[in-house]
């Protein structure tokens, strides 16, 4: 089944296509979704809710774009939800300071490292600088969207960015991978 | 030489590399089905309380729109009915009718009785609506002349088959379709 059939199944409720959908999607969307959480049960949840969204709301999918773009903005857009609930209840981003803040962000290009690894090191960064980089460097936006989608300023936006890609490499320096540089 | 590129460029690429490196649990999606099944359950219940409430609303105001116009109707249909025998008893005249007006109705409980005899009017017509016709014709003065020797108009409202009705005129017509009323009056009539 081609996926402009599956998405037709999918509008009429067709529970065998809604299944053959996730399965098409399930990694590339799973992956999304933990790059933006704290953890993978966050980021399963996230996944959870993006899929109840994409089942309810396909009607109005429009085909402006990718099919794919649109699901995965469905759960950039979970992941959004989810960082405001829990900035009501906390501020991690206060206590998170970084010394060197004008200090290099340029790495080895060959340095060996896993992608669960680096999914560590994202999922470790304060929530707001985990948003911003993921948005801005994984999912191209402008820190103009960015300020509008987090309802902060541009220019905190960018400083973000920068913090988050400081403590990147801290982390990498951290746990040697920078000395392994091959 | 080590080339140097942008840690977040260098993360995008491992991203890029690896799309499809990490899987989901499975049971994620029973739970997205679990969610599905309870979402349908739950549109299906507000669907039959929206169907039951507006079944509920328009069965409520349909029997009491009912009830209220089939009394209308039944008012309107007494008033009709009234009115034909009124229509059929005065041909040409029956726009100076006032209406019809039962025995009982004239007779209000606690005041002093109606009675033709009490009230004066120019004429008083006592009709036949079997036969459509005018069977006597008094005025006043004649009314009580006769009166002392022939039939007594006031007992002929004991009859459920006699009515009176006022005219605009000053006249009251005595309709009925009592043969024995009837009778009577041809009879007095004749010994006149």
């Amino acid at each position: 089944m081609s996926i402009e059939e599956l998405i037709v199944a999918c509008k009429k409720n067709d529970r065998e296509a809604q299944k053959m959908l996730y399965r098409s999607y399930k990694d590339t969307l799973y992956l999304q979704s933990l790059k933006y959480s704290k953890c993978p049960e966050e980021a399963e949840d996230i996944l959870h809710d993006a899929f109840i969204t994409i089942f309810s709301k396909i009607k109005s999918y429009s085909k402006k774009g990718s099919f794919e773009g649109w699901m995965k903005r469905i759960v950039i857009n979970k992941s959004i939800d989810n960082y405001k609930k829990r900035k009501n209840l906390t501020n991690d981003l206060k206590e998170h300071f970084l010394k060197n803040v004008e200090a290099d962000v340029e790495v080895s290009e060959n340095i060996n490292i896993s992608l669960n690894k680096v999914l560590e090191y994202i999922q470790e960064l304060p929530d707001q600088y985990r948003l911003v980089f993921n948005l801005y460097q994984l999912d191209g936006y402008s820190h103009k969207e960015i300020a509008k989608m987090l309802s902060i300023s541009e220019s905190t936006s960018k400083s973000n960015f920068h913090r988050a890609k400081l403590s990147l490499k801290e982390k990498l320096q951290k746990d040697k991978y920078l000395n392994l540089e091959k | 030489m080590k080339n140097k590129i942008d840690i977040g460029v260098f993360v995008k690429r491992i991203f890029n590399k690896n799309t499809n490196a990490i899987q989901p649990d499975e049971k994620v999606f029973e739970r997205i089905q679990l969610s599905l099944d309870k979402q349908e359950r739950k549109k299906r219940i507000l669907f039959f309380w929206i169907a039951f409430s507006v079944i509920l609303i328009s069965t409520s105001s349909y029997l009491i729109w009912g009830n209220f116009s089939s009394k209308l109707q039944s008012e309107n249909k007494t008033q009709k009915d009234e009115s034909q025998v009124v229509y059929s008893a005065t041909e040409g005249s029956s726009d100076e009718l006032i209406g019809p007006l039962q025995y009982s109705d004239m007779k209000p409980s606690g005041e002093d009785e109606f009675s033709p005899y009490n009230s004066t009017f120019y004429h008083y017509y006592i009709i036949d609506t079997t036969q459509q016709n005018v069977i006597n014709r008094m005025t006043n003065e004649e009314r009580i002349k006769s009166n002392e020797v022939n039939y007594d108009i006031d007992k002929l409202f004991e009859q459920k088959t006699t009515y009176y009705y006022y005219r605009s005129s000053g006249d009251l017509r005595i309709e009925t379709t009592d043969k024995k009323v009837i009778d009577s009056i041809m009879s007095s009539k004749n010994n006149d």
